[in-house]
């Protein structure tokens, strides 16, 4: 790693340190939000990690955006900042760069919106922060064509929801907004990569939390006494810790592999895409598993609000499902690899999975 | 509050790596055209093949890391690494040499005389001298330290004298690297007064007898040493280093494909016949997950092999593939029962539904060779500060 990424990371640290203690996250489920840490980031310019330099932006790669967002999941961060980052990476791709701060995005799964006319109609549903953003990159379609559009968040209409996690999931409806500008993606397999970006950082996001889950039981089943000795005097507990580890080293060791797969610049489209859907997948079955063994080792403890483990198994429960969740993912890996594979020629599954380090 | 994270570098990759991968494919590709082996599931453990090692070795695609004054090629571990799994997905007999290639010609290289170097390891890597291993006793199995066997110092040399069990592919080793105890059991420090020793096979007083396992195959042995005379220059490196020794492998032994790769031959099957199946999405849902795992899996071992080059030990790291890695070679066979039961014998059915029930019967031994997958947790929670 760069020396220069090393400080950028550093200074992230110090901000999440000082800014984001488990009560800010506990006071933004209950609606107090941020302002304090959401304007140190800003300051710090940490949003515009994927942004150009020419566009004033950092110009940071893709690795360093990644290892941004999995520390910021460590401490739950309870503001867009994951979501910024995508928002101008996808602006990027339509040539739309810009060192505005305040970007969240609108991703669909499905049915994307259309902009027709200069005019955008369609409804996005689970948008993150939109309304505590100014701007959102929206994914659309003209003429067929990706097209990312970026829309003031005043002339949508949004109806403000919830996610498990407490975290703004808003339904974001378009109804002739009219762009403030807008640019098409020329590159072949657009859509599916803009969608893949947005699973990788919320596999990314789950890895971080998974190693702050870690971190927590660990540090818990020491210090926690029962039949006059510590938790982790128990055979059981020990065996269940060490699941804990190997499905998070598992997920990230899944996670950096493919922020290497797309961080090279001549990397293929099937490299990207197979990367991004073993994270995602791997990613969002620790999750499930490890909330379970890490709410089983904390007992009664872990189940209350005060307790910080829940800020991490809540957000992880609405990550996996976000974007494709494992199931989505696995079924898309079965279709690739089986589409390399033919009866007469063997060893068609085993060079579509050798071709990645 | 303490950080723990675990990191898996990306290996450096020079193009003469993927060079050689696809000389190995080739070389598979051509033999099976040949009709020379038949793929079979597990095939490190269960397939022994003495003219297959043989042509590996003409091949020089054994020992490739070591120096080439003794057979090797001086090639990096990840061009080791590529070799062994595409051997292993292939479901090639390596058997003959794999002990040898992975642990016992390293351990020579870095604990051996002179006169093993220049005398063993050339015919290691010729495919033509093959090694067994010599820890497990009828009362030591995960407690390795309550070995019973005895060297006891002689004239020019020791006398060895216990029982060895489950050591695979006895019958056809020219070797064994035996675990024995050189001094009283100490019980404040119960790894001390080990070592290890390069036995010959056909040294008189050596019997071996085969154990015929779960799956039919008789590759595991019985061996009996009988005041076994080993000369003086049979220790392999100092006395009283066997514990560090095999410990000091263990990071290697652990983290290597043949940890989650065991049963791939059937899964590479499976995605055949699915692909000539009409649409089914949860079918390929259940592969694909398989798929996602073994990729997650591939890039952890592959870190550690990195760190490994780099001259680090990552033990814990090992234990948590391997850990992960053999249980995930048990969940491929029960997931792809599913769409193909397995209830016939092998050699009763297809060559799909002969991998799977191989595949099958071979799978209780994945989560304990080499170490339980009770003794890694318990290597991990170490690892964690909890014991």
């Amino acid at each position: 790693m760069e020396q220069s990424d090393q400080l950028i990371l550093d200074t992230a640290e110090r901000i999440f340190a000082d800014h984001c203690s488990a009560d800010v996250v506990n006071a933004a489920d209950s609606g107090h939000y941020p302002t304090e840490l959401w304007g140190a980031l800003k300051e710090a310019g940490l949003l515009l990690v994927w942004v150009p330099e020419a566009e004033g932006g950092v110009g940071g790669s893709m690795g360093l955006g990644f290892s941004l967002i999995r520390r910021a999941a460590r401490y739950a961060l309870p503001v867009p900042l994951a979501e910024s980052l995508v928002a101008n990476w996808l602006l990027a791709q339509a040539g739309l760069a810009s060192g505005e701060q305040s970007n969240g995005f609108a991703l669909a799964l499905d049915a994307l919106p259309e902009l027709n006319n200069g005019e955008l109609h369609g409804v996005v549903e689970g948008v993150a922060f939109a309304s505590q953003v100014s701007q959102l990159a929206v994914p659309c379609l003209q003429s067929g064509q990706l097209t990312i559009a970026l829309v003031n968040v005043d002339a949508c209409e949004i109806s403000e929801q919830r996610s498990l996690a407490g975290e703004p999931r808003s339904t974001v409806a378009f109804k002739g907004a009219v762009p403030l500008a807008s640019g098409t993606v020329h590159s072949g397999g657009a859509i599916e990569l803009a969608r893949g970006m947005a699973a990788l950082t919320r596999a990314h996001q789950i890895a971080g939390a998974l190693e702050h889950i870690v971190t927590l039981t660990v540090n818990y089943v020491q210090e926690r006494n029962q039949f006059g000795r510590a938790l982790s005097r128990f055979q059981a507990i020990q065996h269940s810790v060490a699941d804990i580890a190997g499905e998070s080293a598992l997920a990230n060791a899944a996670v950096e592999q493919a922020a290497r797969t797309v961080s090279q610049p001549d990397c293929e489209f099937d490299d990207a895409l197979m990367a991004i859907a073993t994270a995602k997948s791997v990613a969002a079955e620790a999750a499930g598993k490890v909330a379970q063994l890490a709410h089983q080792a904390h007992g009664a403890m872990g189940f209350s609000h005060e307790y910080p483990l829940q800020q991490y198994s809540r957000r992880m429960w609405c990550w996996r499902e976000e974007f494709g969740s494992e199931f989505y993912w696995n079924q898309w890996l079965g279709q690739h690899v089986a589409s390399k594979v033919s009866l007469t020629d063997e060893g068609g599954a085993w060079a579509s999975i050798a071709r990645a380090y | 509050m303490q950080n723990i994270n675990f990191n898996f570098p990306a290996p450096i990759v020079d193009p003469s790596v993927e060079t050689l991968r696809m000389d190995v494919r080739q070389f598979l590709a051509d033999e099976r055209r040949k009709g020379t082996f038949h793929p079979g599931a597990d095939c490190w453990c269960a397939g022994i093949d003495t003219d297959f090692t043989r042509r590996l070795g003409q091949k020089g695609w054994i020992g490739v890391t070591w120096p080439k004054e003794y057979g090797g090629q001086e090639l990096t571990a990840l061009h080791r690494y590529v070799i062994t799994e595409e051997l292993l997905v292939a479901g090639a007999p390596v058997h003959a040499h794999w002990i040898a290639d992975r642990q016992s010609g390293p351990l020579i290289l870095q604990s051996g005389t002179k006169a093993m170097k220049e005398g063993i390891l050339p015919r290691i890597a010729a495919g033509t001298c093959y090694f067994a291993l010599g820890l497990s006793e009828p009362g030591a199995g995960s407690d390795l330290a309550a070995v019973r066997t005895r060297a006891l110092p002689t004239e020019g040399g020791w006398q060895i004298t216990g029982t060895k069990l489950w050591s695979s592919g006895a019958q056809v080793c020219e070797y064994m690297t035996v675990l024995a105890r050189t001094s009283k059991v100490d019980e404040n420090h119960r790894h001390a007064g080990l070592t290890q020793f390069l036995v010959r096979l056909d040294s008189p007083g050596v019997s071996i007898r085969g154990i015929r396992d779960m799956s039919g195959v008789e590759h595991f042995n019985e061996t009996n040493f009988e005041n076994v005379f080993v000369p003086d220059d049979a220790v392999l490196g100092a006395v009283g280093d066997g514990w560090k020794q095999i410990t000091g492998e263990l990071a290697m032994e652990r983290s290597g494909p043949e940890r989650f790769l065991s049963t791939f031959v059937a899964l590479e099957r499976a995605f055949s016949e699915m692909a000539a199946m009409p649409e089914n999405s949860h079918q390929k849902a259940v592969l694909g997950r398989l798929v996602a795992r073994i990729r997650a899996l591939r890039s952890m071992s592959l870190g550690i092999a990195t760190l490994l080059q780099n001259g680090q030990s990552p033990e814990v790291e090992a234990a948590i593939v391997k850990d992960l890695g053999t249980r995930f070679e048990q969940e491929i066979v029960e997931k792809l029962r599913e769409f193909w039961p397995i209830f016939m014998s092998q050699n009763s059915g297809d060559d799909f539904q002969n991998l799977l029930s191989e595949s099958l019967l071979r799978q209780p031994s994945f989560t304990l060779r080499g170490g339980t997958n009770e003794i890694l947790k318990g290597i991990i929670a170490r690892g964690l500060g909890l014991r």
